[in-house]
């Protein structure tokens, strides 16, 4: 079952589509990696699941009820960290869970719990301006954590911490599904750690979502390709085409997905006989950095 | 749900000035009433038998401006503080992502301001009775003793209204307490403007007894007047707050 399911959502500012037409679908159980370039749509993605700015188009169901009409029950069931922390900094971090769970209705010992997961429990009776930004960042995660809720929405939930902290963010987040039995989203504009921790990814550009599967198909996507290069090169891949190998053709050479090392000396062996010139037989391997780039496009304007 | 949020707001305002302001606002106003009187004790004393005035005049002469001026300051502080807790933590996102009501929100933040306030009047209700037995007093003009304390706090209610919303809406606090302190103009200059009282500031300038006038009853009319207003200016401030979009 799809905890969110979002369909044609869109939202713009003025002419400007920050959202377009996007269908997020997230499975039950999933940490889902919400992926996209800084300025891509995710923040505004993300608050129109909770509700905080409407859709200019498009709807969201999350655990199948529409969330424009039962947005009260909804909330109820749902943890959220929305990018910058929250916080009142005049008050212990204690009371700024007490602030919070007195709002939710929820027991006071849930209070000693959920310290203890982000482990603040030791910082819980010190004024939160004093936290650094990690601890603030826990602190959120922990507000969030009170209502065990059953689906966890974490807006770049380590943007500005340093890399222990981000570690550490990242190893609670994965406990977090399997203990708790819970479902989480979680954006960041940084695949590298979407990709520790993810199962399904999403990935938004420009307001559009470019790419929705599981890591696995993306990781799919980074298997070594064969580069060959080749003197005439169009006419080598009818060639190759007629002698049942497929190859594509990308500028000057021709690309190929398999690398087994029998089969790249057959075609080198064939294209050789039949009176081709290889200059080059080349093992490409792709970094997820390069695919995100790719489908992002944002390569090209460096 | 109500509940609830009262009793998250009561966490919020801890070891803020919130406490504190309802305390500190009379207490200003009977000191200076006090040393004003005690200072100059025999002129005042000389005066009050001249005019064939009681001991409880000076104290409304003082009081009008201390009043005129305390109110404004007193209500653009509070709902300053209150709205402020939210704003500098960027807790609104945060909290509008549970499961709770604007309108709750929106209403409760209005009471804790409503409520204070007449606190602060009560409490001044009391510290100006104090003041007058001290001065010898015998009887008791309680159309005068609430005009000059309870019922100026009460008349208030509109300009609670007007000045919460202004603090919720707007992110920086300078721009509700420029409003607020120059509505103190307002106040001053609002029986001579047209339609000047109708102004969210002119209402408890009204209510304040004239202190050379006789003055028979308390000025019920006006102060249910300014209620009715106030609630007015409530709806429309929950109605514009309702749409805010919080980033």
């Amino acid at each position: 079952m799809d905890v969110i399911k979002t369909s044609h959502l869109t939202r713009k500012y003025g002419k400007q589509y920050a959202v377009n037409n996007v269908n997020l679908n997230v499975k039950e159980g999933s940490i889902y990696g919400f992926l996209g370039p800084n300025g891509a749509g995710k923040s505004t993605t993300i608050r129109m699941l909770l509700g905080l700015i409407k859709p200019t188009k498009g709807s969201v169901k999350i655990f199948g009820k529409d969330l424009a009409k039962h947005r009260m029950e909804i909330l109820s069931k749902i943890g959220s960290l929305v990018e910058t922390p929250s916080y009142y900094g005049h008050l212990t971090g204690y009371e700024n869970l007490e602030a919070a769970r007195r709002l939710l209705g929820v027991p006071e010992k849930r209070i000693a719990e959920v310290l203890n997961i982000v482990r603040l429990t030791k910082a819980a009776d010190k004024k939160v301006k004093q936290y650094s930004l990690g601890m603030k960042q826990r602190l959120g995660i922990a507000t969030a954590l009170l209502v065990q809720p059953k689906l966890l929405i974490l807006d770049e939930p380590t943007n500005g911490l340093d890399p222990a902290g981000i570690q550490e963010i990242r190893e609670l987040i994965k406990t977090l599904p399997k203990q708790h039995n819970m479902t989480i989203i979680v954006s960041s504009h940084l695949l590298g750690e979407i990709e520790q921790m993810a199962d399904q990814v999403g990935i938004i550009n420009k307001g559009e979502l470019i790419f929705q599967d599981s890591i696995n198909v993306l990781k799919e996507k980074s298997k070594p390709a064969l580069h060959i290069g080749v003197d005439q090169a169009e006419k080598a891949v009818a060639f190759l085409k007629e002698q049942g190998y497929y190859a594509k053709l990308a500028g000057t050479r021709l690309v190929m997905e398999d690398t087994d090392p029998e089969l790249v000396g057959k075609i080198n062996y064939a294209l050789v006989s039949e009176g081709f010139w290889v200059y080059r037989l080349e093992e490409v391997k792709r970094s997820l950095e390069d695919i995100f780039i790719e489908l992002t496009g944002v390569g090209e304007s460096v | 749900m109500m509940s609830k949020v009262i009793a998250s707001e009561m966490v919020k305002y801890k070891r803020t000035w919130l406490w504190l302001l309802p305390l500190i606002i009379p207490f200003i106003i009977i000191i200076a009433n006090a040393l004003n009187i005690f200072l100059r004790f025999d002129t005042i004393v000389q005066q009050v038998e001249q005019d064939s005035m009681t001991m409880w005049d000076p104290i409304w002469i003082f009081s009008f401006f201390l009043i005129l001026l305390a109110i404004p300051l007193e209500v653009t502080l509070i709902t300053s503080i209150i709205a402020n807790v939210e704003h500098q933590g960027n807790s609104w996102k945060s909290i509008f992502s549970m499961p709770v009501s604007r309108f709750h929100i929106y209403v409760n933040k209005f009471a804790w301001s409503t409520v204070l306030t007449i606190i602060s009047g009560f409490i001044l209700t009391v510290g100006i009775v104090c003041l007058g037995m001290l001065l010898g007093n015998e009887s008791f003009p309680w159309t005068y003793i609430l005009g000059f304390s309870f019922l100026p706090f009460l008349a208030a209610v509109p300009l609670i209204a007007l000045q919460l919303w202004l603090a919720l809406i707007f992110q920086n606090q300078a721009i509700p307490i420029t409003i607020g302190s120059l509505g103190i103009l307002l106040a001053i200059l609002g029986s001579q403007l047209p339609l000047g009282r109708w102004l969210p500031w002119s209402f408890y300038v009204q209510v304040l007894p004239s202190p050379n006038k006789e003055m028979a009853s308390l000025p019920w009319d006006i102060v249910g007047t300014s209620i009715i207003i106030g609630f007015m200016i409530l709806l429309v401030g929950f109605i514009h707050f309702r749409k805010k979009e919080f980033v």
